[in-house]
């Protein structure tokens, strides 16, 4: 019963403060902020909290617990590098070691699994971006995405390489080429004519529903 | 006395939120993270719409098909979704945005300087904060978007962007088979994902590294990779 009546308390308290904030609104620096709208305005420290009007901020916005030490279990630079290069092995391994570290740790291990994916990498000579087996691995083992600060981005259109990532980039062709083209995009191996198996594309180039052209481009679940 | 102010700041939160306060799930000590709330499906970046802004998309908990396990599809409030950004080149994160879910709501804190790099981190409360209502799941729902710092934020289930024959690749690596087929069959199709997107001003992110990219070698280039982390 005193636990309740305690709880009744505290509810009555909230409120109380709730209200309490809501008359001082009416003379701060900004009339159109308030500690409710949801946007941190006026001269709030965060999203409605802070500043002189509003609850303070130690605990994250709106009161809530952010507190905590948060520790790693997954991280995804490239696309496809953990499909394709990490394999079960040293997959947990993998996402919990720092980009910074990833190159001495594991560039022997991916180079072992481009080998058994293509014997035939090296007598090829490469790939098309002109990287030996080591340069590619090296590449793909510091598992980073780089995005151009300028100008197009995206995986692969042609012309530019390696710039960001698009949602429509057709990311696995890509590095199917890579891993089984050899160095002359024009004349690949492995694409299908002749004797030779079709391993330089999935046979599927595009998603199955349209992005969008604005925020957020993803398309509604289906 | 302090107890109590919390318990009031935390039940005006509520009160503001006007949800009940979710209680995080259950944890999967997994020694994988493959299945788990943790496991990150996909990360996408490129130039927005507006040509001075880059989007940030990343993808959790693949495979989701239509119906209830997309609408019942939850973000864990124990897993910190994290968006590192290298400006100089040395593959460490010089920069941040940070989102978390509480309640019906992700909230973002960032772009902003890490108290600390690398596997461990704590929730940069004292960067610039954001946050979003959390879309539903259900077929061709609506995306509900927030603008706010220059910045746009979204956060819910999604189509997952991902295409590949992913089965054939398997079958091909197994030994099964011995190569693809001209028409591929997408694996990933109707399917969704746990989405987050941001869009965010280029400046807000610093110049860039030059040389970072050696296939680009005058483009100012970000080095750019996403974690999850969780609460201990």
């Amino acid at each position: 019963m005193k636990k309740i009546l305690y709880i009744s308390f505290l509810f009555i308290t909230a409120l109380a403060l709730v209200q309490c904030s809501e008359d001082d609104n009416n003379n701060i620096i900004d009339p159109e902020a308030t500690c409710e709208d949801g946007i941190q305005n006026g001269d709030e420290d965060g999203i409605d909290c802070g500043g002189s009007n509003c609850l303070p901020c130690e605990q994250g916005p709106e009161g809530i617990d952010f507190s905590g030490t948060y520790a790693q279990e997954d991280q995804v630079g490239r696309p496809a590098v953990s499909i394709v290069f990490v394999t079960e092995g040293f997959r947990d391994d993998f996402n919990t070691t720092i980009p910074s570290e990833m190159n001495a740790l594991f560039t022997d291990d991916m180079l072992m699994n481009l080998e058994s994916l293509n014997p035939d990498y090296t007598t090829n000579g490469g790939n098309v971006l002109g990287q030996g087996a080591t340069d590619f691995i090296s590449m793909l083992s510091n598992d980073v995405l780089w995005v151009a600060q300028n100008g197009s981005t995206t995986f692969f259109d042609g012309t530019t390489t390696l710039t960001g990532r698009k949602l429509g980039d057709d990311v696995m062709d890509f590095h199917l080429m890579l891993i089984f083209g050899g160095p002359d995009i024009n004349t690949p191996f492995n694409d299908g004519s002749g004797e030779q198996p079709l391993l330089i594309s999935d046979g599927v180039s595009e998603n199955d529903k349209p992005f969008l052209e604005s925020f957020p481009y993803l398309a509604a679940p289906f | 006395m302090k107890k109590t102010h919390i318990v009031s700041i935390v039940a005006i939160g509520l009160l503001i939120a006007g949800t009940p306060f979710l209680i995080s799930g259950d944890h999967i000590d997994a020694p994988s993270v493959t299945g788990t709330t943790s496991d990150i499906s996909s990360f996408y970046a490129f130039e927005g719409e507006n040509s001075n802004n880059l989007v940030l998309i990343a993808n959790l908990q693949g495979f989701l098909p239509s119906g209830t396990a997309t609408e019942n599809a939850e973000f864990d409030e124990d897993v910190l979704v994290e968006f590192n950004i290298d400006t100089t080149g040395d593959l460490v994160e010089d920069l941040v945005i940070q989102s978390i879910k509480r309640g019906d709501t992700m909230y973002f804190f960032g772009p902003t300087v890490p108290a600390s790099t690398g596997l461990q981190s704590e929730i940069a409360t004292f960067a610039t904060a954001n946050k979003v209502a959390i879309s539903e799941g259900t077929t061709d729902a609506e995306a509900i978007v927030s603008e706010n710092n220059n910045m746009k934020f979204f956060a819910g289930p999604r189509d997952d962007p991902f295409f590949f024959d992913l089965n054939r690749y398997n079958a091909i690596v197994s030994g099964q088979v011995s190569d693809f087929n001209v028409e591929g069959e997408d694996t990933f199709a109707e399917k969704n994902v746990l989405s987050i997107a941001i869009e965010i001003p280029k400046s807000m992110l610093g110049a860039g590294s030059v040389g970072a990219n050696p296939f680009e070698p005058t483009t100012p280039t970000y080095s750019m990779w996403v974690e999850t982390k969780r609460k201990q």
